[in-house]
């Protein structure tokens, strides 16, 4: 798969549009969940999803082929999500009891999927209002399953202050966590039998 | 190991699974009950997060996706689609209109017939009241013509006819030549002289007609 990206960059390069088509199909779909779990929105990780791939065709020629292409479309497609949340107006926060009324359905159904609006609704309820850093090292290490090394250079930062970061972000969001829990057994009365 | 520790171990466990650490903390918790409540708490959390984990949010057609970001960078192969869907949309107008024509030509043939007939019917039953002696029957023929097809019964009554319509029914045939956007001297050469002559002469008359009589009451 990565000999073909590889491929494909060579000729997205030399500027042929119908390889750039095939890159577009191929990780449009991943572009599209980390800028979804980064601005808890679905509209506006579609908008940031865009504006990335038109910064990778212009910047591909800035592509160095040692590193892998997804953290490269990761590290661009953060860097416009992050724009768009610092421009985006501040969204009012959500309610733990909305959160815990979005929980009941898994507490019904432990197998049940949730949606986008109930997706979103729970990494704000989590994740919101922790500091720009901390936040996008939790999205990346502990929502999207990157490795250490990945979010250092998708960040930008060195090891230590992804391991300080995430530190500090597991810590809050572990208390958010608690008391989302706590909520809902003090005020549904029951277990998530998740 | 102290509870501090365990509770550490619990902590991390919520985002990096461990078996090791999760084989100390089931040891831990089998007799120790506040750790074991908070190991129960954090493992729903942990299921919480996992949920997370597992949702992919699906980018809601990504075809069309794929051609906006395309087009941006002024791909002329995006460009040709957009021109594939235009003239699709070309065609679809075209067939809307040949749709039209052809509605147009259906109504119009339609309602050739149905003027053919209804004139015909007129004619005819012109005819006859020309030929038969005058009777009650025909003029109550004629008049149920009259009451039905007003326009165009007007335009094909000869002047004799007009008359007897006038005479039939004076205000119904003033109503009719109105609706029909006729001029009542123009149509029936009575202008308003006449007019009174006829008013006073079928007032006369008007009490014997039992056609008068007729009318009246509906």
């Amino acid at each position: 798969m990565q000999k073909d990206t590889q491929q494909i960059i060579g000729q997205v390069k030399k500027g042929d549009h119908k390889a750039f088509r095939l890159l577009v199909e191929k990780y449009q779909q991943f572009a599209f969940t980390l800028a979804f779990r980064i601005l808890c929105d679905e509209d506006e990780a579609k908008d940031a999803t865009q504006e990335s791939f038109i910064k990778i065709w212009k910047n591909i020629k800035n592509y160095n082929p040692k590193m892998k292409f997804t953290t490269w479309m990761y590290k661009i497609v953060t860097n416009t999500a992050i724009d768009r949340l610092r421009t985006k107006s501040r969204v009012n926060m959500v309610s733990l009891e909305a959160v815990s009324e979005n929980l009941d359905g898994l507490r019904e159904d432990p197998g049940k999927k949730i949606d986008n609006k109930e997706a979103a609704q729970l990494i704000r309820a989590i994740a919101e209002d922790l500091p720009e850093k901390q936040k996008l090292t939790f999205v990346l290490r502990d929502i999207q399953g990157l490795s250490s090394e990945e979010v250092q250079t998708i960040l930008d930062i060195p090891e230590n202050s992804v391991k300080s970061n995430l530190y500090h972000a597991r810590k809050a969001v572990k208390k958010k966590l608690n008391a989302l829990v706590s909520y809902g057994l003090t005020y549904k009365g029951s277990n998530y039998g998740m | 190991m102290e509870c501090k520790e365990i509770q550490e171990r619990i902590d991390l466990l919520v985002f990096e699974d461990n078996e090791q650490s999760r084989q100390v903390i089931i040891e831990h918790t089998a007799f120790c009950l506040s750790c074991k409540t908070y190991y129960e708490n954090s493992l729903q959390g942990q299921n919480v997060l996992n949920k997370i984990r597992e949702h992919e949010p699906e980018l809601s057609d990504p075809v069309s996706f794929t051609e906006e970001v395309l087009t941006s960078i002024g791909d002329p192969s995006a460009r040709v689609e957009n021109n594939a869907s235009s003239k699709s949309k070309t065609i679809s107008l075209h067939s809307i209109q040949r749709l039209l024509v052809a509605a147009s030509v259906c109504l119009f043939v339609i309602f050739g017939i149905e003027q053919y007939v209804v004139v015909n019917k007129i004619q005819k039953l012109e005819k006859k009241m020309s030929t038969a002696p005058k009777g009650q029957s025909l003029f109550r023929a004629y008049q149920n013509v009259l009451i039905r097809y007003p326009a165009q019964s007007l335009k094909t009554l000869k002047t004799g006819n007009k008359f007897k319509a006038w005479r039939l029914n004076k205000s119904r045939y003033r109503t009719y030549i109105t609706m029909a956007g006729l001029d009542l001297k123009e149509e029936t050469g009575i202008d308003s002289s006449m007019q009174n002559e006829f008013q006073i002469s079928n007032n006369r008359k008007d009490d014997k007609s039992p056609l008068r009589s007729s009318n009246e009451s509906n």
